[in-house]
């Protein structure tokens, strides 16, 4: 990471040059989106600057990690183009933008349910899809494992 | 005092289940409440433990109506992760076969409007309309529901008889234009019946994050053949239809229009659809895929589907995200009901054109 790209992530919690995309602050073209890997990501900051920029949130999609962690890409779609912030949980929690997004609020009660993200900060996690007394962690591998 | 009314599961005025309260005072909306997950089958979780082909089926399962928008969607993020080239023919067969189910997509959603306004002649009419383009999607795959059409490559089956799906792309828009569009789009009583009911206003489509037709009626200009175009969309010209009003009305005539512009689209097609193969080899069923995460996107019917599909070298995806039109936009249900009288419930809901299969997966 660029010394430019470490002094706007550590002064703003994550990195302004997304418009700009460079490749030396991390950004990268591939597979139909650009993608940044933030491991410390902060997801409030990133949903105000996209909000601000008249991005639409697309989805979230979570991914099982070995440890007990959840990768989380948040897709977000910018004048037609894809962009992906990818980060993990922490302790299998992560902050809620629902409240600045509505758009999320859906997708982080399934994550909730299908891998038991708990989404700091939100009011509540009403059931979505699983039925009551199902549990939580629906599509987590050791749930599976026979 | 208020009260409520619960509708659902077995809802009046769809064939899928989900249920709606509803908070009255009086005839008055004042605050609805969704419940979905009915039709949940953890398709996602499913296709985890399938090899790439057999998800292609599976996906395809998704939904009933625009089925073959999963599989393309599919396809082309596993394309992508293998660097595919799909033939020029395969890929405006692909066009075509989305065009004619958005045909039929559209047209069945008119007659569900119809019936709903007290419109039955229309209702039956497009309900005969949609025949013909069953029919057609049934004499190029040999199926009216889950096609089967596509494969990682390309497509299985040619498209050869081109004359018969203009004649059927003739047929459809002279009704089109002589009854549907004027219906919907002029008759005072459907303006009266539409017209200021079930309104999402720009600012809330934009924050909802809503899509397809229901955000081009809120004045959300978005369309991904155009915005970002996949397959050969960008090799056709086509408009797309935008209302600012945000009722009901404006998604009636956002989706009338539509109509048209999938039978402009599909008569380019069949002008410049190249000679050549439909398909490249990828050895499957035993395909493996290299480690990876990519996305795909198009624009189905209601709006945007999206995939993300991680592979890890097996012939098993490690993981598919499928976020489906309908999942983005049931949400704003909540807020279009809301001050709505209660009779137009059963309309306003409808007009967001659910889809619960989608939904739930």
């Amino acid at each position: 990471m660029t010394e430019r790209a470490v002094m706007l992530e550590r002064e703003i919690g994550w990195d302004v040059s997304l418009l700009d995309l460079r490749a030396e602050d991390g950004w990268e073209q591939k597979n139909g989106a650009w993608w940044i890997a933030q491991e410390k990501l902060d997801p409030r900051a990133m949903t105000r600057f996209m909000l601000a920029q008249d991005a639409r949130f697309v989805t979230v999609t979570a991914m099982e990690m070995e440890g007990g962690e959840t990768r989380l890409d948040y897709h977000w779609d910018l004048k037609g183009v894809i962009l992906t912030f990818s980060t993990q949980t922490r302790e299998n929690k992560f902050p809620s933008i629902s409240d600045l997004c509505p758009a999320a609020d859906w997708l982080e009660r399934e994550t909730y349910e299908y891998f038991s993200v708990e989404f700091t900060g939100r009011i509540s996690n009403k059931q979505l899809m699983l039925r009551p007394g199902l549990e939580a962690g629906l599509n987590r591998r050791q749930i599976g494992k026979p | 005092m208020s009260y409520r009314i619960p509708i659902g599961p077995y809802h009046p005025a769809l064939e899928e289940p989900y249920k709606l309260d509803l908070i009255c005072e009086g005839e008055t909306v004042r605050e609805a409440e969704l419940h979905v997950g009915f039709n949940f089958r953890n398709i996602e979780y499913l296709a985890e433990r399938r090899n790439y082909q057999q998800v292609i089926a599976l996906v395809e399962r998704v939904c009933g109506i625009c089925s073959n928008v999963h599989s393309v969607t599919f396809c082309l993020t596993v394309e992508r992760l293998l660097g595919l080239e799909v033939p020029e023919r395969a890929q405006y067969i692909r066009v075509a076969m989305a065009e004619l189910e958005r045909l039929h997509s559209h047209i069945l959603w008119a007659g569900i409007a119809a019936k709903l306004i007290g419109f039955k002649t229309m209702f039956m009419s497009c309900f005969a309309m949609r025949e013909k383009v069953m029919d057609m999607l049934e004499a190029i795959s040999g199926n009216r529901v889950n096609y089967g059409m596509n494969c990682i490559g390309g497509v299985v089956r040619d498209m050869s008889d081109t004359g018969a799906i203009l004649s059927m792309v003739d047929a459809i828009e002279k009704e089109l234009v002589s009854s549907i569009i004027p219906v919907f789009t002029t008759n005072s009583t459907v303006r009266d019946r539409c017209a200021g009911i079930g309104v999402l206003t720009n600012q809330q489509a934009k924050s909802m994050g809503i899509v397809g037709p229901l955000a081009r009626a809120s004045g959300v200009t978005q369309d991904l053949r155009r915005d970002a175009p996949y397959l050969v969309y960008d090799r056709l010209e086509f408009d797309v239809p935008v209302q600012t009003d945000g009722d009901v009305r404006a998604r009636l005539v956002v989706r009338a229009l539509e109509l048209l512009e999938s039978c402009r689209i599909l008569r380019q097609v069949m002008r410049d659809m190249p000679e050549g193969p439909i398909a490249v080899s990828t050895g499957a069923p035993r395909l493996k895929v290299p480690a990876g995460t990519a996305v795909a996107r198009i624009e189905a019917p209601r709006g945007e589907v999206f995939y993300s599909v991680t592979a890890n070298g097996t012939d098993t995806p490690q993981r598919v995200k499928v976020r489906t039109p309908t999942f983005a936009n049931m949400p704003s249900m909540q807020w279009a009901v809301v001050g709505a009288q209660l009779a137009d419930a059963p309309l306003i809901q409808a007009s967001i054109d659910p889809c619960y299969s989608c939904t739930d997966r």
